[in-house]
C-alpha cells in the first residue's frame, strides 16, 4: 500500500469521529448584543489610540533630538561665555587661553605673562651663552627655574 | 472603509464567538475573554486601516488573542487578583444537558497545546493549516495533537476518572 500524504482532516477511526461529532454538536456560548457592537465598532482611526500611537512615535524620535540639541546648545554656551571662578588661592596656578602666546599665568594674585617669563629665561638660560654654562656644567644653577621665579614674585 | 467593515463584519460573525471560546480554554475568565478578543479585533482594525496588508486576518486575531490572554493572565497573577472564574458555561446548550459540561470538564483537562488546537479547529473555524500558521507549528504537529486530544477525550469518555 503506497504511503498517502498526511491529511490531519482524515482521522481513519470511527471511535475519533464520533467524538469529534458530538463535539461539534455542541455551541459555544453567543456573544452579548454589547460585546458585539463593541467589536464592530472600529476604533477611532486619527484619534485616540492611533494618535497616542503616532505621539508616542513622535515622542520617541523627538525627544532624543531635543536632549541631543540641549547637551549641543550647552557646550557652545560653555564655550562661548565662561563662567567667571572665584579669585585664586596663593597656591594655586591657572592657565587658561587658547594659546600659549597669549596665556595669562596667575601667580600669587600677580599676573604674569609667559613672555616675561620666556624673556627672564632668554636671557640667561639659552644661547650660545648657556650651551657654555651647559658645557661647564654650572647650568643649573645659572638658570633660572620657574619656581624660583614663583618664589620671588 | 466600507469594505473594511465589511471584512470586518465576515470576521466578528463568523469567528469572534470561536475566539472567545479559545480565550476561555487558555484560562480567561468571560470578561477577560470578551477584552481581549475585542483588543485584538481593535488591533486588526487598526492595522486594515492604517493601510497594511494582513495576509492571514484570522491567523492574526488566533495570535493576538493568543498573547493577549498570556499577558492579561501573567498581569492579573503578579497582582494576585485572579479570581474563581465566574461558573459561566462555555457552551450554549443547557449544562444540565450533560455533554456540555462533560466537554468543558474534559477539555480543562487536556493539556493546553492540545486543547487549543480543538477549539480551534471545532468551534473558531480554522483549518489546520491556518492553526500551524497561527501557533506557528507544523501543520503534522497540529494534526497529531488533534487526534491525540480525541483520542484522550474519547478515554475519557468510556472512563470518566481516566
Amino acid at each position: 500500500m503506497p504511503d498517502l500524504p498526511f491529511d490531519p482532516d482524515r482521522l481513519d477511526d470511527p471511535a475519533l469521529e464520533s467524538i469529534e461529532r458530538k463535539l461539534s454538536s455542541l455551541s459555544p456560548t453567543p456573544l452579548s448584543d454589547a460585546q458585539r457592537a463593541r467589536l464592530l465598532t472600529p476604533p477611532l482611526v486619527g484619534e485616540g489610540p492611533v494618535v497616542r500611537g503616532r505621539r508616542d512615535r513622535t515622542l520617541r524620535i523627538a525627544f532624543p533630538i531635543a536632549c541631543a540639541a540641549c547637551l549641543a546648545l550647552g557646550f557652545f554656551a560653555g564655550a562661548v561665555w565662561q563662567v567667571p571662578v572665584g579669585p585664586p588661592t596663593p597656591t594655586s596656578i591657572t592657565t587658561s587661553a587658547p594659546t600659549d602666546r597669549t596665556a595669562t599665568v596667575l601667580v600669587a594674585d600677580a599676573e604674569v605673562y609667559p613672555e616675561e617669563l620666556l624673556s627672564v629665561w632668554r636671557e640667561t638660560g639659552s644661547g650660545p651663552a648657556a650651551e657654555a654654562l651647559i658645557d661647564a656644567g654650572a647650568a643649573d644653577d645659572a638658570m633660572p627655574r620657574l619656581g624660583d621665579l614663583y618664589t620671588e614674585l | 472603509m466600507d469594505l473594511l467593515a465589511d471584512r470586518m463584519q465576515r470576521l466578528v460573525d463568523g469567528h469572534a464567538v470561536g475566539l472567545t471560546l479559545y480565550a476561555r480554554s487558555l484560562g480567561a475568565s468571560p470578561e477577560l475573554a470578551e477584552d481581549v478578543v475585542a483588543e485584538a479585533v481593535a488591533g486588526l482594525w487598526r492595522q486594515l486601516a492604517a493601510g497594511r496588508e494582513i495576509a492571514a486576518p484570522l491567523g492574526y486575531l488566533v495570535q493576538s488573542v493568543r498573547h493577549g490572554t498570556g499577558r492579561r493572565m501573567k498581569q492579573l497573577a503578579r497582582r494576585r487578583e485572579i479570581e474563581s472564574a465566574r461558573p459561566a458555561p462555555w457552551f450554549a446548550t443547557a449544562p444540565e444537558s450533560g455533554l456540555a459540561r462533560w466537554a468543558e470538564d474534559a477539555l480543562a483537562r487536556l493539556p493546553e497545546s492540545q486543547r487549543e488546537i480543538v477549539v480551534l479547529k471545532l468551534w473558531s473555524g480554522l483549518t489546520f493549516q491556518q492553526i500551524a500558521d497561527a501557533l506557528e507549528i507544523p501543520i503534522s504537529t497540529a494534526g497529531h495533537r488533534y487526534r491525540t486530544a480525541l483520542a484522550r477525550l474519547r478515554e475519557m469518555e468510556d472512563d470518566p476518572h481516566a
